[in-house]
């Protein structure tokens, strides 16, 4: 049983505050990334749930459990780190029987579990290697069992594929998704990847400068950022934002003005007369519409992706990119008309990033 | 670029407050495990230091123990108006900044030459470490020895003498230590040849941290064996030029085994190096006072030696905490 | 490709001349020690009659022919041991208490570390000479003088603080991740320091300690004003008294020398690796 809750967790070295009363109750067994942009607190907050750093002010609390004076060594967690931290100087079987040789485990039971660890993870040919002989691929292995054989309450994972090829990468993500669904317990992990986060997690909290930006399921995420830089942040090639204004009396019935176009709105959840920014996602513009067109804009890269389509499309200056099928028929200098649907656009309050319209519901 | 790898994993100094309990505990931890070399360096350096300026500031004569007037600075103005220490400070900063130039450029080029590939470069490396292991009292003799008669400089220079005394007409036999110029210079060179490996060494270990890619990008670019070692080799050599730098002038301004064993301070003045000077205050004509005013004046010089080196480093952004 | 083979018999010249001067002093030395003396007169460079007599006068005085500095020899294997005794005592503390006081300052963000670094480095500025004469005051005032403890003390003061620096730079280049994971693995903060840090930064220690262990041995200033008796003289300083000796044939000196010299490199020739490998990471690290 662990379900992990930070409460109001600082982190400061002198004037730089590097978490800000970050809040968080993870839910037991899921699997929870931590996500969000170099410096933006997230290992620091691995960290202070693993024991190895402390927090400036707030608890963490392990179920009802205070943890947050207890020595990582007793906190019953095991951490994969990005650079696997393999002992030098012990060999792979060693290295995996360290932690429960740590707890004083009886001898035949310390042999059966690095052996079933080793088989879990297919590196039973590795164990009386020294961690200097193996592949990148390998080590990482070898930590991952190094941290199952301990049958911890806690995972915790820290950007542990950054370092793989990128054909590695994408098998090691489906073997992570597979472990925690067969181990059956909570993962913390942590990267900056936000695709590996929307493949992999039950939950995805983003953070930005010590802050949480948003908690939700990679769904809520990608389709209902709580603000502009979550919005921005998730998804690849990332949202297309316009600047512009509001126009309209009601918050029923509001057009946002961009330069060179017009585009109707759902209801707001608030009205602002400040700057706005509109954010669309390259899916979500038709080009040569079936409607009546917002505007006209000009091809200036075409990118063939084999699935798909990508044009770099330019209107008044303004630069942003749409997704369509293969086939379409659209050069470099074509004026190209063009659409957002209104049911499907994001809006943001330009100074605070706030979203302003209402959750839209998830097209089946 | 290395080096920012390297912070990556390594906390620097933290000055701010301790945080929480966990790190004032590591504090009292941290101050605890040092304590020990602390209060060793505090009796053994400290407390000494300061009873050495305490004494030369008196009167202290060995010979006659009781007598322990204050003088003030009376020790320092005697020897500061006397021939006898500038004697000493001039051959000192001839020997020291000699010896440092000497010591880095011989180095340099050994360490150049060794960090290249070639049959036995292990050996030449172990042979390297000869000079070093022979203590200056030793290393003294042996000089000595090589510059005696028959000893193996000049059988070296046999022929040389047979040329030069038919060129000039002189009647020169060997070089020995009864001239001052050969007396000090040779101590120069004596001193050289013992400190060179260390130097060397740091050298060597500097020049293998230079990653390759460098070098493989700047023969891409056209460089050649000359520009690469302009702009690749020599900036990187620069902090370890200066940490050797400082490292050899503080040593060879207290060179002393040397002169014991190799010159005995002469012939006459011609190698009398400060230490030396100091030693026989002390030991030969007992002035305690005196030998303490030298050894104050001494620390001056060398730690003032010290700052310059270490502001110029800091400048260069190459000193880390 | 000739200018690559002129390149490499260039290479092999000046290697070849660098050897020469790094090595020609001391084998010099090494041919004397082995000669008779009516030889070493004549000035011969290979000895056509090789003699390990001037090494008898040290290991065995009684047998040797000559008389002259004959005390003197009689002295060495217990000036050797005195060498020994201390060096080794030198070594243990640099090793115990220098890689304590490194690793607080490579690991541990406390207030005052920097100060103590620079403590530790300006204790170095202090001349050797500015500090023996008051320190031979305090060790007389202790009755120390003539003991093994004072030249110990003494080494340890300056041999301390270059191993801390040493030793902090090299600790910083080992991994934190690795005593994290060891803590969470279950070891406490002095476990994590035992098993797993202390085994990967071995090879440091190791040059850090032979290179205290040979800047003990080598030293001369405070063996000889902290020594007056054979019963803690070590042998740098019993090797200065042949000075004295003015009759000892130079060929009986050379040997004693090449005895002296022959421990350190012998410990040299086999760790050097160690030595550039653990001084180097830590002036560029």
């Amino acid at each position: 049983m662990a379900r992990v809750s930070l409460k109001k967790l600082t982190k400061s070295y002198g004037d730089v505050v590097v978490l800000d009363e970050l809040t968080l109750e993870m839910a037991d067994r899921e699997f929870l990334t931590l996500l969000g942009p170099s410096g933006c607190g997230k290992t620091t907050t691995l960290n202070i749930i693993a024991g190895l750093d402390s927090a400036t002010s707030g608890h963490v609390f392990f179920d009802s459990d205070d943890v947050t004076e207890v020595p990582p060594e007793r906190r019953d967690v095991a951490m994969v780190f990005q650079t696997y931290a393999l002992y030098p100087h012990m060999r792979v079987v060693d290295n995996i029987a360290f932690g429960l040789r740590m707890r004083k485990t009886p001898r035949d039971e310390i042999e059966r579990r690095v052996r079933e660890a080793a088989k879990a993870m297919e590196i039973s040919h590795l164990l009386m290697r020294k961690p200097r002989e193996l592949s990148g691929g390998q080590r990482q292995r070898v930590a991952l069992a190094r941290a199952i054989v301990r049958d911890p309450r806690l995972f915790l994972l820290d950007e542990p594929l950054s370092n793989l090829d990128a054909k590695l990468r994408v098998s090691m993500r489906t073997e992570l998704k597979r472990l925690h669904a067969e181990l059956d317990k909570t993962f913390v992990y942590v990267t900056h990847d936000q695709a590996e986060s929307l493949i992999m997690s039950d939950r995805i909290a983003v953070l930005n400068e010590g802050k949480l930006q948003q908690l939700g399921t990679p769904e809520d995420i990608y389709n209902q950022p709580a603000n502009a830089f979550v919005a921005g942040f998730v998804g690849s090639p990332p949202m297309n934002f316009f600047d512009g204004g509001l126009e309209g009396e009601e918050r029923e019935r509001c057009r946002m003005v961009g330069r060179g176009f017009t585009c109707e709105l759902r209801p707001l959840t608030s009205k602002t007369s400040a700057e706005v920014r509109l954010g669309v996602r390259p899916e979500d513009i038709e080009l040569s519409p079936d409607g009546e067109p917002m505007a006209q804009a000009t091809v200036v890269v075409r990118e063939p992706l084999g699935s798909d389509l990508y044009l770099t499309l330019e209107l008044n200056g303004a630069t942003f990119k749409a997704r369509t099928r293969p086939s379409a028929d659209f050069d470099r200098g074509d004026l190209v008309p063009f659409r957002f649907d209104p049911e499907k656009v994001h809006l943001f309050e330009s100074a605070s990033g706030k979203s302003l319209l209402k959750n839209i519901p998830v097209i089946a | 670029m290395i080096a920012a790898f390297k912070n990556k994993h390594a906390p620097g100094p933290d000055l701010s407050p301790p945080q929480s309990r966990k790190d004032k505990g590591d504090r009292l931890f941290a101050l605890l495990i040092n304590f020990p070399t602390v209060g060793l360096i505090l009796a053994l350096v400290a407390y000494p230091v300061l009873v050495s300026l305490w004494i030369s500031l008196h009167r202290y004569n060995l010979r006659r123990p009781d007598v322990f007037d204050f003088v003030g600075l009376g020790n320092y103005v005697q020897i500061l108006s006397g021939a006898q220490f500038w004697h000493s400070l001039g051959v000192t900063l001839y020997f020291t900044g000699l010896s440092v130039f000497l010591v880095i450029i011989i180095a340099m080029g050994i360490a150049l030459l060794f960090n290249e590939k070639f049959h036995g470069r292990g050996v030449a490396r172990s042979l390297l470490l000869i000079p070093w292991a022979v203590p200056g009292v030793v290393n003294g003799l042996m000089w000595v020895g090589l510059l005696s008669e028959h000893g193996a400089f000049n059988q070296l220079l046999g022929y040389g003498f047979d040329l030069f005394n038919r060129l000039t007409g002189a009647d020169v036999d060997y070089l020995g230590m009864a001239s001052p110029v050969i007396a000090l210079n040779v101590t120069v060179a004596a001193y050289v040849w013992r400190s060179v490996p260390f130097a060397c060494i740091i050298f060597l270990a500097a020049l293998q941290a230079i990653p390759a890619e460098q070098y493989r990008a700047a023969r891409v670019d056209g460089a050649n064996a000359w520009n690469r070692f302009r702009s690749i080799t020599l900036p990187w050599l620069l902090h370890p030029v200066m940490v050797v730098a400082i490292f050899e002038t503080m040593n060879a301004f207290r060179a002393f085994d040397l002169i014991f064993t190799l010159t005995g301070g002469g012939p006459g003045d011609a190698t009398n190096l400060l230490a030396w000077q100091t030693y026989k205050e002390a030991f030969a004509r007992l002035n305690f006072g005196g030998a303490n005013a030298y050894s104050y004046l001494i620390t001056l010089i060398t730690m003032g030696l010290a700052i310059l080196y270490i502001r110029a480093l800091y400048r260069r952004g190459a000193v880390q905490g | 490709m000739k200018s690559t083979i002129i390149k490499r018999i260039i290479l092999y010249v000046l290697v070849l001349v660098a050897l020469l001067y790094i090595v020609t002093p001391f084998a010099w030395i090494v041919t004397v020690s082995i000669m008779h003396e009516r030889e070493a007169n004549v000035g011969h460079w290979i000895p056509r009659e090789p003699t390990g007599e001037n090494y008898a006068m040290y290991l065995a005085p009684e047998s040797g022919g000559a008389e002259v500095g004959l005390a003197t020899a009689r002295k060495f294997p217990r000036a050797i041991a005195n060498s020994f005794i201390i060096a080794t005592m030198v070594m243990v503390i640099n090793l115990l208490f220098g890689s304590m006081a490194a690793y607080s300052l490579a690991r541990i963000r406390f207030r005052g570390s920097l100060a103590l670094m620079l403590f530790y480095l300006g204790s170095r500025s202090v001349p050797g000479v500015a500090i023996v004469i008051p320190m031979y005051l305090v060790i007389r005032n202790y009755g120390l003088l003539d003991t093994h403890l004072a030249v110990i003390l003494a080494h340890s003061t300056f041999t301390l603080p270059f191993t801390i620096w040493i030793l902090k730079g090299y600790f910083q280049t080992v991994p934190l991740d690795l005593e994290r994971a060891a803590r969470t693995d279950g070891c406490g903060r002095l476990g994590a320091l035992f098993r797993i840090f202390l085994p990967v930064a071995a090879p440091g220690m190791i040059g850090v300690g032979i290179f205290s262990f040979i800047a003990s041995w080598t030293e001369f200033l405070f063996a000889l004003l902290f020594t007056s008796t054979i019963y803690s003289k070590p042998v740098t300083v019993l090797v200065s008294d042949f000075t004295q000796e003015l009759q000892m044939p130079f060929t009986m000196i050379a040997a004693g020398g090449v005895l002296v010299v022959l421990l350190p490199i012998v410990l040299a020739f086999i760790l050097q690796r160690f030595i550039i490998h653990g001084i180097g990471g830590a002036v560029t690290g």
